[in-house]
């Protein structure tokens, strides 16, 4: 926990839930777990205040409680997750993605889904008035919530879910050490945790999703067709084929015919959450998608999108370090007809796949170039798979070269590049281009003396130190000593310079959570700057009549609106690199496994 | 003559007063526009613009929050008691949260003490709790009133707007009795010497004779 992370929280907690429910945070981030007499002593507010700020958190997955023996009494000791705090400041990214993904209906569901904390489909359906809509939206509505159910967007609550997870497997192991008849040694131990973990694991990838009640058909008349797949603001365009998993979801109408559609309900009674780590999975998959896009093209960032669509299936988080293998033939049937294939790459060149006439000359393909054949389209991909998994950062590896071969993405890997690049950014933007080169200079090269860094990067000596000293001042390098005596003598030391990784993110994550704080103070300043402005315009009378703001008003407001939407969108920049820095390396997501 | 002017000890050297600075242009500082030292020119960079994507993102970000800030989940203090009533005033709707009483949850999520907190409290066996006190207070003040007043507010088929109504009225009848009866207060229980007539005092010999 740093002290920016923490400032941070409480800002994040006053913004969406007020000054009490701040103080209780503040108080419980302080000193750990505390239950509801401590806290009373602490923060001074009254029992029902501290009650409510519990529930509310409780409510939004923030807080958790366990129960404790002090003592010879048992109390309910409560502790809150930073992460799901942090996790707050990503919405707007959440809910772009599942727009993007399954259209308005999705966002709405979503969106009142996320307000709420955790609700039942029969609220939402309440929420969003779904009763006085038409039959086929109500039943593009129960397709849409089944498929966040079914893909794991949103997932079932259970009374377990809001212990405190670090005593639930404490209460577990206690049950399965019950069992034996003698102490377990310290494999048994490792054992039982093992088997606790893998139960979870089982749970998520058996086919039985919890809250899918059963398989309903249904018939549709095909005039409803088309005025389906468009939103209300026309932003999205709901399904893609290729997106869903199975083939159960939608599927599009010929004119005019019924067709039986096989649709699965949704349990209204049974309550759900968003379950926020499988869309950090998909955020990530986007950002290794943008990493290939701006290394080579669009093409191959299309290639490696289905790829990653096709093993999203499987992986539940950011912890999974391999994912499941994908055949090229498998990448073929996926990969998107829009895919912007053409010119992608130049295969005329390509022995494997020349064409020669009867004399020997090569064959030019003179093809329009807007539309690609089958064959055309199986030699872009294979040309690009051959590419991708060859590129320096390791992330498409082949793993077995049998038949058009088969290909699995390195999530470790991904996570070191896409960190890597996002640091050296992260120095550029902050020290310069020189600093820039002299970190990347040290992470190829490993450990290096001051005068081969000066060699190696082509400056003068003392500029060379001085850079270095900026960059291990900001936490971005480190050194290593290595005595040339047994007596250490510090005079008589190599001192050599190298990329300390953990300290290195450690350091970045500092300088991005100083600037989101940063950047809510800003916030809150400039709207308290206009606070007598934004107060008329909640008046009654201007409500109505919108003309009784002056000229300069508006146009003030209208500035307020501009700084208001680049802060956010910096903000939204900042939480990028979070996400990019630490939540998808799957070895931080393992220690953030009992937050 | 350097009277109310520096401190007088060196005639050569003067502080520049604020008057100076007003009148003369004189500066301790240099002037606006000048390059110093302590403030070198630095060239701030703005940032890239923001593409559509990402202003979208930001603008649902902005909905989310409002959503947020406006819903049952967000705990404001009470506002502080205005000190003067404005003409504003009457524009400014007061806005009335939802308690988290009407929230649809599921109960068994939270701990036990935690329920007061979200489940509505049943009337009934609270109203049986007041009557009973109240009940016991009605019929000793019962007592005291006369029968022409004396309403029979016992019995279990007094509601609570009835008992409210007695409250009410024992109050009204306190306030009378106290109007009726008086109070010690009218009446003068000492003589404060304004009515003594100094005349018919006769002759003391304490202080000694008449001059």
């Amino acid at each position: 926990m740093y002290t920016q992370q923490v400032g941070l929280c409480k800002q994040i907690v006053r913004e969406h839930y007020g000054p009490i429910v701040e103080t209780v945070v503040a108080v419980l981030l302080r000193e750990g777990r505390l239950h509801l007499g401590q806290l009373a002593r602490r923060t001074k507010l009254t029992g029902p205040n501290i009650r409510r700020a519990l529930a509310v958190l409780i409510q939004h997955g923030i807080a958790t409680h366990a129960m404790s023996k002090d003592g010879s009494r048992m109390f309910t000791y409560y502790s809150v997750s930073l992460k799901s705090i942090l996790r707050l400041q990503r919405a707007g990214l959440y809910l772009a993605l599942v727009e993007e993904r399954m259209g308005s209906e999705g966002l709405a569901i979503f969106r009142t889904i996320m307000v709420n904390g955790l609700t039942t489909i029969g609220s939402v359906r309440e929420a969003l008035s779904v009763a006085e809509m038409g039959n086929a939206a109500k039943i593009k509505f129960n397709s849409v919530v089944a498929k966040l159910v079914r893909d794991r967007y949103i997932i079932a609550v259970n009374p377990q879910d809001t212990i405190t997870k670090v005593d639930r497997i404490m209460q577990e192991e206690a049950v399965e050490v019950e069992k034996l008849t003698i102490p377990p040694t310290a494999k048994e131990l490792l054992a039982i945790r093992r088997k606790i973990i893998e139960r979870e694991e089982e749970e998520y990838q058996s086919s039985n999703v919890v809250g899918i009640k059963r398989r309903a058909s249904v018939d549709i008349s095909a005039d409803h067709s088309s005025k389906l797949h468009m939103g209300a603001d026309g932003r999205a365009n709901g399904f893609n084929s290729y997106d869903s998993g199975d083939q159960n979801g939608y599927s599009h109408l010929n004119n005019g015919h019924q067709q039986q559609q096989q649709v699965d309900a949704v349990d209204d009674k049974q309550f759900f959450r968003a379950y926020y780590d499988r869309l950090d999975v998909f955020l990530r998959n986007q950002q290794i998608v943008n990493y290939f896009t701006d290394k080579y093209n669009a093409g191959a960032g299309a290639l490696v999108k289905s790829i990653l669509r096709v093993t999203e299936q499987h992986t539940r988080t950011c912890r999974v370090k391999l994912s499941e293998t994908v055949s090229a033939t498998q990448v073929f049937q996926h990969i998107s007809a829009e895919a912007p294939l053409i010119d992608s790459i130049d295969t005329s060149k390509d022995m494997f796949h020349q064409k020669f006439d009867a004399n020997g000359n090569p064959i030019v393909d003179t093809s329009s170039g807007t539309e690609l054949s089958r064959e055309k389209r199986s030699e872009i991909i294979f040309a690009l798979l051959e590419v991708i998994h060859t590129d320096s950062s390791g992330i498409v590896i082949k793993v077995d070269e049998r038949g058009t071969g088969q290909y699995r993405v390195n999530f470790e890997r991904a996570a070191i590049t896409l960190r890597d690049r996002c640091v050296d950014a992260l120095v550029h933007e902050k020290f310069g281009s020189v600093h820039a080169r002299l970190l990347r200079v040290l992470r190829d090269k490993q450990k290096l003396d001051e005068k081969v860094v000066a060699q190696a990067t082509m400056l003068p000596i003392d500029s060379c130190r001085t850079r270095l000293h900026d960059l291990a001042l900001a936490g971005m390098i480190d050194t290593v000593e290595i005595p040339r005596s047994a007596d250490r003598n510090p005079s008589r030391m190599f001192y050599l310079w190298y990329v300390n990784a953990d300290k290195q993110m450690r350091s970045a994550m500092r300088f991005v959570y100083q600037g989101m704080s940063n950047i809510i103070e800003r916030n809150t300043k400039e709207v308290s700057a206009r606070a007598l402005l934004i107060a008329k315009t909640k008046r009654e009378d201007v409500i109505l009549d919108p003309g009784l703001l002056t000229d300069g008003e508006r146009k003030e407001l209208q500035n307020l609106a501009r700084i208001k939407q680049r802060l956010t969108v910096a903000n939204v920049r900042l939480d990028s690199m979070l996400l990019v820095i630490y939540d998808i390396d799957p070895l931080s997501a393992d220690h953030q496994l009992l937050q | 003559m350097s009277r109310g002017r520096g401190r007088g000890g060196d005639g050569n050297r003067r502080e520049i007063s604020a008057l100076q600075t007003e009148l003369l242009g004189k500066s301790i500082f240099g002037k606006y526009g000048e390059k110093s030292s302590g403030f070198p020119e630095y060239d701030i960079v703005a940032g890239r613009a923001a593409t559509e994507e990402e202003r979208h993102v930001a603008d649902l970000m902005e909905k989310f929050r409002a959503e947020m800030q406006s819903s049952v989940f967000c705990l404001q203090p009470p506002a502080p008691a205005r000190d003067v009533e404005r003409y504003s005033d009457r524009y400014f709707k007061a806005t009335t949260r939802q308690s988290l009483k009407g929230l649809k949850t599921d109960v068994s999520l939270f701990p036990d003490e935690l329920h007061s907190e979200l489940l509505k409290k049943s009337t009934k066996g609270k109203k049986a709790a007041v009557y009973s006190g109240n009940g016991l207070l009605d019929a000793l003040k019962g007592a005291k009133d006369d029968d022409e007043e004396g309403g029979d507010k016992s019995g279990s088929d007094a509601d609570k707007t009835d008992k409210e109504d007695g409250d009410e009225e024992l109050g009204d009848e306190e306030d009378e009795e106290d109007e009726e009866e008086g109070n010690d207060y009218l009446e003068s229980y000492f003589e404060n010497g304004e009515e003594d007539d100094m005349g018919d005092l006769d002759d003391d010999d304490g202080g000694g004779g008449d001059y």
